[in-house]
């Protein structure tokens, strides 16, 4: 097993060492110029923006601006922004903490949500429990992150004033942010779950435990569940990737500091080092994610046998 | 499932959606109280008043003393840094200005520059030298004294680092050097005469620092913490969350524009940053935030609220255009230009739900705040509503509709334009003249884009229309920007020598009747060249909790709140 784990964290070289070119190049390929962004407001010669350019590096031939940066990266340095000239992994260090906290929150009530509905459809099958709970799912599902978000606002914040309307650091300000966040997760997550358990309770040795006398919630407990868990930890480390990206517009619609924030605006303005210092601490967190959910499946999974 | 669980389910959420939507704001009928009035200030300003800081004295025991304000701030209080020097984001200057102090200040309501740290100044004759008379017994939030010293290290390091706004505020190139003359007096040299220093200097951007503070904090400085002279000073900055300010107990030194002296009113200020402008909006509304900067359409809700008032103030920065550019058929044509300028109805854009009438038709390329006396000599020189005479002069410049499709057409070519702007908010600006241009007999493409590719399409001449959204208080400075021919943000890409020799003379000509002339003169050229459709003066709606007194606004359009109290 920590053959297995360490060939995974080499392969992880690669995989930032392509994201980054990949990063860099569609960044820069693309039509726009920062420095003429950065003055759009109030306007600047072109003797400013020349100078400017110039002491950015970026007059610099592309492949040359790569090499500093790789450089740079490789020592851990990922550059300051071009807006504020602010240091850009202080920047993800400050901001991560409130994104983790966010979708950890976020994934933590899809799971539970999602499996708790998952598991009642499941058992009262066919049933009209059954057939609310996959409705409400289907309904989840289709609403828009952002909407959600504005709904709960005007629901608890404005009109019951049970919760703030937004920004971070406490409990309360946690919660309307990690439903709308969590919210199509669970349904997906409560869909899946029914299916997978659905499955598994057909099987023959469900049957057999039956038989043998067991009652009914050892039969789900002891048996079906375990073996239901593999299709949906896939699910959840899917549905991780795409909370973390949701964190960009629900950070938006509460007003929660975050890197989602961040990578939006440097994305607008084509602030390189924060936008590329992002994308590649993402894909690294990404990359971690991934390799925790392998190795979940090998302890649930005891046929999984990673070399 | 069956026919009766699933219209069970179908019922069950429909009452769901019901009841959320059923759940809309309520006008509230007693706002959030405002936070407690303290009684620090009595206490800490037992000690005598130090014996420079003789002259006015103030009344501590004033009621207006105490509370916390807050304002939101959409899409944040400031980007990346608070250190002007480095920053280009225009929050961060009018926060700063709380903070920092600047040599002079602009009265908005008459355009006198007013002192602010400087007590006076005196221009030499070819206009090429600044002396600044400077306040004594100021002292810097850390304790150490302003000087001399500290000026001229403030504005060398603004001339050295990356230059950002404040470098250009300066004056860029123009600037040559700054020099000590004694404790308490510098003298600014430059290269050619530079007209708006004086009022470029009252911007937060050239706000003076503690030279021991930047030292003190070195590449954090700006970020983790900010020390001038101002009537706050900084506590903490909660990046994209809150940015708070604590009111400076020794404030002595408030320039003489202002309502009164001594300590700021306000405990303490705090800034929070939020994107989303439904989202401020329902903060104001329950209490949490008491001024705010909203969309048209939401102000417009707020002025029959009880308990609020909206405070419509004119945006510093030039009139909310569409630029045409004068290279590009079918614009390179001057009749085309005309046309588009006839068939453009100012008032019916004003009128729409985005801006909801808040705001007044343009005529020239400044608004009539940025300009002494306003504008309204351009009043008729501007082109009026009028889609009939915009048909007849397409018909005569052989721009003909041939195949009925109600596009015109001259030698196989479509009258085809394309329309380019960037964002949500730009394209409710641009949809209202796409349905008048076609009346015309025009084919419109709307293009919205990323604020890279928008730009980038400005630089590229890849439009026909452009929108624009400049600010700032220096109006020649940016005509300049904006309009001479050669500088990179001149889209519109008219070349005319007149236009140009006007510019630059506005830029070095310190004679305030003089100057406004050259400007005037230029801005006339624009006009009759139909270079741009000065659409609209805009009207930043400031929505405000009716408890806050006493509210300033600054010349950037901006709140200034050393006057401001709270009523408990």
């Amino acid at each position: 097993m920590t053959r297995y784990i360490l060939n995974r964290l080499i392969q992880t070289v690669p995989v930032v060492l392509g994201v980054s070119i990949l990063i860099f190049s569609m960044l820069h390929l693309v039509p726009g110029d920062p420095v003429m962004v950065m003055f759009a407001e109030t306007g600047a010669s072109g003797r400013q923006i020349e100078e400017v350019r110039e002491r950015l590096g970026l007059n610099d031939p592309l492949p040359v601006q790569f090499i500093h940066y790789l450089g740079r990266v490789l020592r851990g340095d990922l550059g300051r922004s071009l807006w504020g000239e602010r240091n850009v992994s202080e920047m993800i260090q400050e901001a991560f903490p409130s994104t983790l906290e966010l979708t950890i929150a976020g994934m933590g009530l899809a799971i539970l949500i999602g499996l708790l509905l998952g598991i009642v459809a499941a058992l009262y099958h066919n049933s009209w429990i059954d057939n609310v709970t996959m409705v409400l799912a289907l309904a989840w599902v289709s609403m828009p992150g952002f909407w959600v978000g504005l709904l709960l606002i005007f629901l608890f914040a404005v009109s019951l004033r049970l919760l703030p309307i937004g920004g971070g650091g406490s409990f309360e300000q946690l919660i309307m942010p990690a439903i709308a966040l969590g919210i199509r997760a669970a349904a997906l997550i409560a869909r899946m779950t029914r299916s997978a358990l659905l499955e598994v309770m057909g099987e023959d040795y469900i049957r057999t435990a039956r038989a043998k006398g067991l009652a009914e919630r050892m039969v789900v407990a002891r048996h079906a569940l375990k073996n239901a868990f593999i299709p949906v930890i896939t699910v959840v480390g899917l549905q991780f990737g795409s909370l973390l990206g949701g964190t960009v517009i629900t950070e938006t619609v509460f007003a929660r500091p975050g890197i989602g924030r961040i990578a939006v605006l440097a994305l607008q303005s084509k602030d390189f080092p924060v936008a590329q210092g992002i994308v590649l601490f993402i894909s690294l967190v990404y990359v971690f994610v991934n390799l925790v959910i392998d190795i979940l499946y090998a302890y649930v999974d005891p046929r999984i046998h990673y070399q | 499932m069956s026919r009766k669980h699933f219209a069970l389910s179908i019922v069950m959420i429909g009452v769901l959606l019901v009841t959320v939507s059923c759940a809309t704001p309520k006008p509230q009928d007693t706002p959030t109280p405002v936070a407690e009035a303290k009684p620090t200030v009595e206490e800490k300003a037992t000690a005598e008043p130090t014996p420079e800081a003789a002259g006015p004295t103030w009344d501590l025991t004033d009621p207006k003393y105490g509370g916390t304000l807050v304002f939101g701030n959409s899409p944040s209080c400031c980007r990346d840094s608070m250190d002007q020097d480095k920053s280009n984001h225009t929050p961060c200057r009018y926060l700063g200005k709380h903070v920092l102090e600047t040599l002079t200040n602009v009265d908005p309501a008459t355009g006198t520059i007013e002192p602010g740290l400087a007590t006076s100044w005196e221009v030499s004759e070819e206009g090429r030298e600044v002396t600044f008379h400077l306040r004594e017994g100021v002292k810097f939030h850390d304790g150490t004294p302003f000087n001399a010293e500290a000026v001229k290290f403030n504005f060398d390091r603004t001339m050295s680092l990356l230059p950002k706004a404040a470098w250009q505020f300066m004056g860029g190139d123009k600037f040559k050097e700054i020099q000590v003359i004694d404790e308490y007096t510098v003298k600014m040299i430059y290269n050619e005469p530079y007209a708006g220093l004086l009022v470029m200097l009252s911007d937060g951007a050239l706000g003076i620092d503690s030279p021991a503070g930047i030292e003190k904090y070195g590449e954090d400085y700006g970020v983790k913490g900010l020390v001038g002279t101002g009537p706050f000073m900084w506590k903490e900055w909660v990046k994209d969350d809150h940015m708070t300010f604590v009111r400076n107990p020794d404030y002595a030194w408030a320039s003489e524009m202002f309502k009164h002296q001594g300590p700021a009113y306000l405990e303490e200020l705090t800034c929070r940053a939020v994107p989303e402008f439904a989202t401020l909006a329902a903060a104001v509304e329950i209490g949490e935030i008491h001024i705010a900067r909203a969309m048209e359409q939401d102000a417009v809700t707020f002025m029959d609220l009880e308990g609020f008032r909206v405070d419509l103030i004119p945006k510093a920065g030039t009139t909310r255009y569409y630029m045409m550019n004068v290279e590009a058929a079918p614009t390179d044509e001057f009749a085309v230009r005309e046309a588009v300028l006839y068939a453009i109805d100012k008032q019916a854009i004003i009128d729409t739900p985005r801006y909801s009438g808040i705001g007044e038709p343009g005529v020239a390329p400044l608004p009539s705040n940025m300009v002494p006396g306003g504008v309204d000599e351009f009043k008729d020189l501007t082109y009026p509503y009028d889609p009939e005479k915009s048909k007849v002069l397409l018909e005569e410049a052989g721009w003909v509709d041939t195949d009925g499709d109600g596009i015109r057409e001259k030698d196989g070519q479509p009258l085809y334009v394309k329309f380019v702007g960037s964002g949500q908010s730009d394209l409710l600006f641009i949809e209202p003249a796409e349905g008048m241009l076609r009346e015309v007999g025009f084919d419109v493409e709307i293009v919205v884009l990323d604020q890279n590719a928008w730009m980038e399409a400005g630089t590229t001449g890849n439009f026909n229309l452009l929108t624009m959204s400049d600010s700032g208080y220096e109006g020649p400075t940016l005509l300049w920007n904006f309009y001479r021919s050669g500088a990179p943000y001149a889209f519109t890409r008219l070349k005319d020598e007149d236009l140009d020799k006007y510019l630059d003379l506005a830029a070095t000509t310190l004679d305030p009747d003089e100057r406004w002339g050259y400007v005037k003169d230029a801005m006339k050229i624009i006009v009759k060249n139909a270079a741009t459709v000065d659409v609209m003066e805009l009207y930043y709606p400031f929505i405000v909790n009716d408890k806050v007194q006493d509210l300033f606004f600054a010349e950037l359009g901006y709140p200034y709140v050393y006057d401001t109290w709270i009523e408990k």
